[in-house]
């Protein structure tokens, strides 16, 4: 496994803010609201901006109850479950998301296909690990900041799901980070586990998003502030591992001084 | 009449029979699931005083106050459900139906295993809250009508045919007998196999997944309550388009990962128009071009022996009353024809038979006006038997009471084509 890049030296970070992304998130908002895709669509530019599509496949992993299920439906714009239930199978969720490549200056969407499987599920179930893990691109690993056990559960998880792909790439996400009061996991320890590891570590808050006029919306735009840094370091470290896979950039450790 | 604030209320209510633990309860108000609940003491009450009837060896099954209505049920003699119901003419039909329904969305999602025998009701507790979502959608004011009539919500597309035949080529393909194609609820095209599915699985898996959140894909384990209640099966769902579902129910084979966006872009891509089609078809589940008369406000059509149904509150135009109210007023009507006019359907065991008599004597049509007691205003309800076939119309005021019979027996007549 190649060693992360430097977070924004892949992916113009802010691009999404600039008037251009904006125009370019349209095609991915309804209304002020996240548009839902079927498996039959794909977000329409306008002809002249007809741009290339990226498909990847991420499992997202992690102990029952950190927040799997929710941070899916978050990244999706959709809205997240009150009430907290084991989820019954697998289930995918796609999400489409244009980011800006520094090197080229060029915008490419990314198709995201998130895995996402109950923990129950995948013990009782022999078929449903090896559906998720066959050709995943990305792992993400979910711990919660108030879950002290999800956050040391994190190496055997890493071992255990990730073990036998050794190309993909593999990103931590600490969930539920709105609750730092009640916080079980200090920053010395993300300190120390992010120097024993040298992977990515993101955090996201578990508040409900920003509604719309009508009070019951989800509003897109808001969403998608949100969720930016996780998609766009998500974008980021796939476009490098293929780049390196592809031979198209020096071996990592002489690329990254520090 | 009952107070204001208790109209419309449902508690639905499960607990374990042998040691009364509740393992869950839900509740609507108005046709909107509400937080609100019963006070344990009045839960605790209600199923001491089923228990004390089954020490005694009676079967307390219903109960009727001025304005509520409660039914019991035990479920293998491990699992009680009780609903309290505040809703108007609601009969036992009806209660008793839904909890079987719900007793089955239980066995789909959890197994019947699980439910036979509690080894822990914690955890049985967890698992059992991945059925809320379809249980609450039969608490809820649904725009499906199978929960009931026990028959598939079905809609008509004008392009059928052609979406019956891509459909089985892909079944083939995929080695998968039984396929669907689900639009919000309602099954727009299936497999052979996937017709011959017993009920209530048959009603309650186009159901699921009319009811859960958006996925592009999921692959559930899930037990037919009919065909096999201990052993799972998967079953696939693949949204082609947000609010319409390919839905494949199989063993090991295929894996999700082989039915990815090329696969279906390769064999529903060319379809793209008749799809959006059955979309924008959605609650009328008719094809537009078929004339109905205008004063039709409301129809359903269920076929008992294929055990289908069309259920529609929206043929035409936007006039009062409210779609709501509609599916209300056709809703009570299925459930007084049913209990009271009409032969029990076949395959339905646990109606009661009428006594000989009554069967050489069987009503074919009876009609009713809801509303109002003034000449002219009151809803009209008209019900038609023939065959297999059962129809239910909900008629504006203004149409003349002579006219329902041929109003009915032409709609029935313009209708069989489809069902």
């Amino acid at each position: 496994m190649a060693r992360p890049p430097t977070p924004g030296s892949v992916v113009v970070p802010n691009w999404h803010e600039s008037a251009e992304g904006k125009e370019y998130l349209g095609c991915i908002l309804r209304k002020n609201r996240r548009r839902v895709f079927g498996l039959l669509e794909r977000p329409v530019l306008p002809p002249p901006v007809a741009i290339d599509t990226v498909s990847y496949k991420i499992f997202v992993s992690g102990k029952s109850g950190v927040g799997k299920t929710a941070l899916v439906a978050k990244l999706a714009g959709l809205e997240v479950p009150v009430v907290h239930h084991e989820t019954t199978g697998i289930q995918t969720t796609m999400v489409f998301w244009p980011a800006k490549l520094q090197a080229s200056n060029r915008v490419v969407m990314f198709r995201f296909e998130f895995w996402d499987c109950g923990e129950s599920a995948l013990k009782k179930f022999d078929h449903m690990l090896p559906a998720c893990q066959e050709k995943a691109d990305a792992f993400l690993f979910l711990f919660s900041f108030t879950d002290r056990a999800s956050f040391e559960d994190l190496p055997g998880q890493l071992a255990r799901v990730a073990g036998e792909a050794p190309g993909a790439v593999r990103m931590v996400i600490g969930s539920k980070f709105d609750q730092y009061m009640h916080t079980d996991v200090p920053e010395r320890d993300l300190t120390a586990f992010r120097q024993a590891w040298e992977l990515p570590l993101l955090r996201v808050k578990s508040v409900p998003g920003r509604r719309l006029a009508d009070g019951r919306t989800l509003d897109g735009r808001a969403g998608l502030a949100d969720i930016a840094h996780v998609l766009n370091g998500l974008a980021e470290q796939l476009w490098y591992q293929d780049q390196v896979a592809a031979g198209l950039l020096p071996s990592p450790p002489e690329n990254t001084p520090g | 009449m009952g107070e204001e604030g208790a109209r419309g209320v449902v508690h639905l209510l499960c607990l374990a029979a042998s040691s009364g633990v509740p393992l869950f309860c839900r509740s609507s108000r108005g046709g909107v699931p509400t937080r609100q609940q019963l006070p344990f003491s009045v839960i605790g009450s209600l199923n001491g005083v089923h228990m004390f009837g089954q020490n005694l060896e009676v079967q307390l099954s219903s109960a009727r106050t001025e304005d509520t209505t409660v039914v019991w049920k035990n479920f293998h003699d491990s699992i009680t459900l009780i609903v309290v119901s505040s809703e108007e003419s609601n009969l036992e039909l009806r209660l008793e139906r839904l909890l079987q329904m719900v007793f089955g969305a239980m066995v789909l999602l959890v197994g019947l295993e699980e439910l036979t025998n509690i080894r822990n009701v914690e955890r049985l507790k967890k698992e059992l809250r991945a059925s809320y979502h379809l249980i609450d959608s039969f608490l809820g004011d649904s725009e499906l009508i199978g929960d009931l009539t026990q028959c598939v919500d079905c809609v008509v597309s004008p392009e059928g045919s052609l979406l019956q035949e891509t459909l089985s080529g892909f079944a083939e393909a995929t080695s998968t007998a039984f396929v669907s194609l689900v639009a919000s609820g309602r099954v727009v095209a299936a497999t052979e196999g996937w017709w011959r599915l017993g009920m209530p699985e048959a009603v309650l898996l186009p159901w699921l997944v009319g009811s859960l959140p958006p996925q592009t894909a999921r692959d559930y384990p899930v037990y037919l309550p009919h065909g096999s209640p201990t052993v799972p099966h998967r079953l696939l769902t693949l949204m082609l388009l947000p609010g319409l579902e390919l839905c494949l129910l199989c063993g090991p084979r295929p894996p999700l990962s082989q039915l990815d966006a090329q696969v279906l872009e390769r064999w529903w891509q060319p379809l793209m128009e008749p799809l959006r089609a059955c979309l924008a078809l959605g609650p009328r589940a008719l094809p537009t071009g078929l004339p109905l008369h205008a004063d039709i406000l409301g129809l359903l059509l269920l076929h008992l022996e294929l055990r289908r149904c069309l259920f529609t509150v929206e043929p035409s135009g936007d006039k009062e009353p409210a779609p709501q109210h509609r599916r209300r007023l056709l809703r009570s009507f299925y459930t007084l024809v049913t209990s009271t006019h009409f032969p029990p359907e076949p395959g339905a065991p646990e109606e009661k038979v009428e006594d000989a008599i009554q069967q050489a004597q069987l009503p074919r049509a009876c009609y009713l006006v809801s509303g109002p007691e003034e000449p002219g205003a009151g809803w009209r309800l008209v019900a038609l038997h023939s065959g297999p076939r059962r129809l239910l119309l909900l008629v504006s005021p203004q149409s003349p009471t002579h006219g329902l019979w041929s109003l009915a027996t032409h709609t029935l007549h313009a209708l069989t084509p489809l069902l």
